[in-house]
Parts: C-alpha cells; sequence; structure tokens
C-alpha cells in the first residue's frame, strides 16, 4: 500500500506519508477499492497542480518560453538543411528549392522577430506560413516527409506565437548561450532526420546512429524541461512538435520493429532521469 | 461546494480532528451514507487548506505515527456558514412546496 503513495508528489508524499498510512491501517487491511482510492487521489492532487486556480501566471511563462525555443528549433532546421544542402551538392540544392520554396526564409524571420519582441509582427508571419504550408501540403500530399517536418511545428508556431505574451522577457530568461543551444538543436535534429532517409538503402547503419541521436536531444531536452514548473509546462506545449521534427526517424524506429523502439523509450527515459538529476546537483 | 467539502467542514467546525477521526465523524453526520477513503479525505484536505479554508492544528505520535489534527479557519467557518445557509433555504422551498403539493393531493383524492 505504502507504494502507491508515490503516485502523490514528492513534498506531500514527505508532509502526510505517515499520517495516510495510518489512517489506511487505522480500519483495518485496507483492500482494493482503497488502494484504487489512494492512486486516484495522488492523480488528482498533481492534476490541479498542474491544472489548478494560481497555475496561470506559471503556464504564461511556460507559454513564452515554448514560443521562444519553438521559433528558434524551426530557425536552427533551416540551418541544417542549408548544411545537408552543402554537403550534398548543386542537384540536392535544386530539388530543396523546388520542394520548400520559401520555407527556407520564414522560420529565421519569424525567430528574429519574436528574439527582438515583436510578438504580433511574428504571430502575422507565423500564420502566413501556416496557411501556406498548410494548401502546400494538401497539393503535395505524396511528400509525407516534408508535409511532416512543416505542417504541426508550423501552426503550434503560429498558435503559441497568438497566446503568449512577455516573449522577450522569456529570451532574456534563456540567456543567449541557451537561445543558441536550441538553434543548434533544431540544425542538428533536421540535418540528420534529412540525411536518415536518404541513405537508409545505402549504408545500413546511419539509421541506428541516427536514431540513436534522436534519443539523447529528448532525453536531455526533457530532462532540461523537468526543472521548474514553467519548464515542465513549456516541455508539454512542445510535445506536438517533436514526433514531426523527428518524423524520419521514427518512420525508421517503426520498420526497425517494437524491440527497438522500446530500447529507444528506455534511454530517453534513462538520460532525462540523468539531465534532470544534474540541474537539481547543480541548483542544490 | 461538493458534499464531501461540505462534511469536513462540517466535521471540523466542531473542533480540530485527525484524519480517520474526521472519516468516523463524517460516516455519523451523514447516516454512514458517506464513508470517505484515505485518498479522497487527503486530496480534498490539501486543496481545502491550500484555499485557506482549513489548517494543520497539532502533531501527536500515536502507535510510532504520527497524527496531525486539523482545524477549520475563519474564511472557512464563513464559507461554511453561507453553503449551510444556502442549503437551508433550498430545503426550506422544498419542504414547502411538497407541503403544498401533498394538500393539493389530498385535495383531489
Amino acid at each position: 500500500m505504502k507504494r502507491l503513495l508515490i503516485f502523490y508528489p514528492r513534498d506531500h508524499r514527505a508532509a502526510h506519508e505517515d499520517e495516510m498510512l495510518g489512517v489506511l491501517y487505522a480500519a483495518g487491511k485496507p483492500g482494493l477499492r482503497d488502494a484504487w482510492d489512494l492512486a486516484l487521489g495522488g492523480l488528482r492532487i498533481r492534476l490541479r497542480r498542474v491544472f489548478g486556480p494560481g497555475t496561470a501566471d506559471v503556464w504564461r511563462e511556460a507559454l513564452a518560453n515554448a514560443a521562444v525555443v519553438l521559433s528558434l528549433v524551426l530557425a536552427g532546421t533551416t540551418l541544417g538543411r542549408v548544411g545537408f544542402v552543402l554537403l550534398s551538392g548543386p542537384s540536392v540544392l535544386k530539388d530543396l528549392l523546388v520542394f520548400t520554396g520559401l520555407s527556407l526564409a520564414w522560420y529565421p524571420l519569424i525567430a528574429v522577430l519574436v528574439v527582438m519582441g515583436l510578438r504580433w509582427p511574428a504571430a502575422v508571419v507565423a500564420w502566413g506560413w501556416a496557411i501556406y504550408i498548410t494548401f502546400w501540403s494538401g497539393y503535395n500530399s505524396i511528400l509525407v516527409f516534408e508535409t511532416m517536418v512543416h505542417l504541426t511545428p508550423g501552426i503550434l508556431l503560429a498558435v503559441l506565437l497568438t497566446l503568449a505574451a512577455g516573449q522577450r522577457a522569456a529570451a532574456a530568461r534563456l540567456g543567449v548561450i541557451r537561445c543558441l543551444a536550441w538553434f543548434a538543436t533544431g540544425a542538428a535534429v533536421m540535418a540528420w532526420t534529412i540525411m536518415s532517409p536518404e541513405s537508409f538503402f545505402a549504408y545500413g547503419m546511419w539509421p541506428l546512429i541516427t536514431t540513436e541521436l534522436s534519443f539523447v536531444i529528448l532525453g536531455v531536452a526533457t530532462g532540461w524541461f523537468s526543472r521548474t514548473p514553467a519548464s515542465a509546462r513549456t516541455g508539454v506545449l512542445l510535445l506536438p512538435a517533436v514526433p514531426s521534427l523527428l518524423g524520419g526517424v521514427f518512420l525508421i524506429d517503426l520498420q526497425s520493429g517494437y524491440p527497438h523502439i522500446a530500447a529507444g523509450g528506455l534511454l530517453i527515459a534513462l538520460l532525462a532521469l540523468l539531465a534532470a538529476r544534474q540541474i537539481r546537483l547543480r541548483r542544490a | 461546494m461538493q458534499e464531501p467539502t461540505f462534511l469536513i467542514l462540517t466535521a471540523l467546525a466542531a473542533g480540530p480532528q485527525h484524519g480517520y477521526g474526521m472519516i468516523t465523524d463524517i460516516a455519523g453526520i451523514s447516516g454512514g451514507r458517506v464513508r470517505l477513503r484515505a485518498g479522497t479525505l487527503y486530496a480534498a484536505l490539501d486543496r481545502l487548506q491550500e484555499e485557506g479554508l482549513i489548517e494543520a492544528d497539532r502533531e501527536e505520535i500515536v502507535d510510532g505515527r504520527v497524527r496531525r489534527y486539523y482545524k477549520l479557519t475563519g474564511r472557512g467557518a464563513e464559507q461554511l456558514a453561507e453553503e449551510a445557509e444556502r442549503l437551508r433555504s433550498n430545503a426550506s422551498v422544498a419542504t414547502s412546496r411538497l407541503r403544498l403539493r401533498g394538500a393539493l393531493m389530498g385535495g383531489w383524492a
């Protein structure tokens, strides 16, 4: 029964674990309904702390963080594409321009507007891009990879920029180094994601390496996002963009089979735990 | 205000109580109809403390375990009084209408 208290937040457990066990055993041996009620009670407390009254300010901060981080990551993906093209030669550059058109300019422009604190111009540009990409993907439905990479994050970015105030303050909170790190993360993810389907049939090792890299990025990012209530919520808000950004990699995972995905999941969890622990140790 | 919340505040209106004391008291107040379990009780206590309606009073050690007492705050007493008045007013209307209905049915019969 004591194990079920894992459903409760740590501080609640520290304050009430002993008295709760006293209440549980006061009327005899607790049964299955007591166990179910105990688990539900913990979930209720956690849900109220995440969404309950008094969390509005934290959600506002998380929205601004998410808008800044996603705009930087997506701007970084442009760099990843350009880097890949420069390495691959002029024929690929032509393909890229044919397939992506204006996409190379929009994300960097949005990121610059966000960092400058020009929230509404950034939102207008983001919605323009989201509408363009929606129509574009409708006409090019066979380009699954391109659609997955652009559509969800593009719309998510437009929504975040519309809802989030205080983006300049969020960028200042992140600091120059972290802003550059998120930009570089976007570049790395995009470069590797583009390379993996290209080289899947030619080089058996590439998909595996690409997948592991994506797991490392996901794990460390999850750990980083678990630091504070606001950053944990930032991670939740950005979740819809992750499968899209890593779309190509996850497709390869599915082809490789479920044990590989399970191993990847464990790796993500382990890295997230280590990153969160490191951060806590540094803060303590 | 939900019934478990109302009953917890009612239980504490008589004076500070510990968790198991509240469970047995609430079962008594409700005529055995409401039997709170530990998970429901402590989720409610956590929320009520956060809302400033109750607060921890004192602790004692019984059989090697901490037993914490909770008490009603001034704000909690105010809200309980408002809710009791609202329920009393509703019950009064319901009772008078049922009496009227009984009289009409009796008249028709």
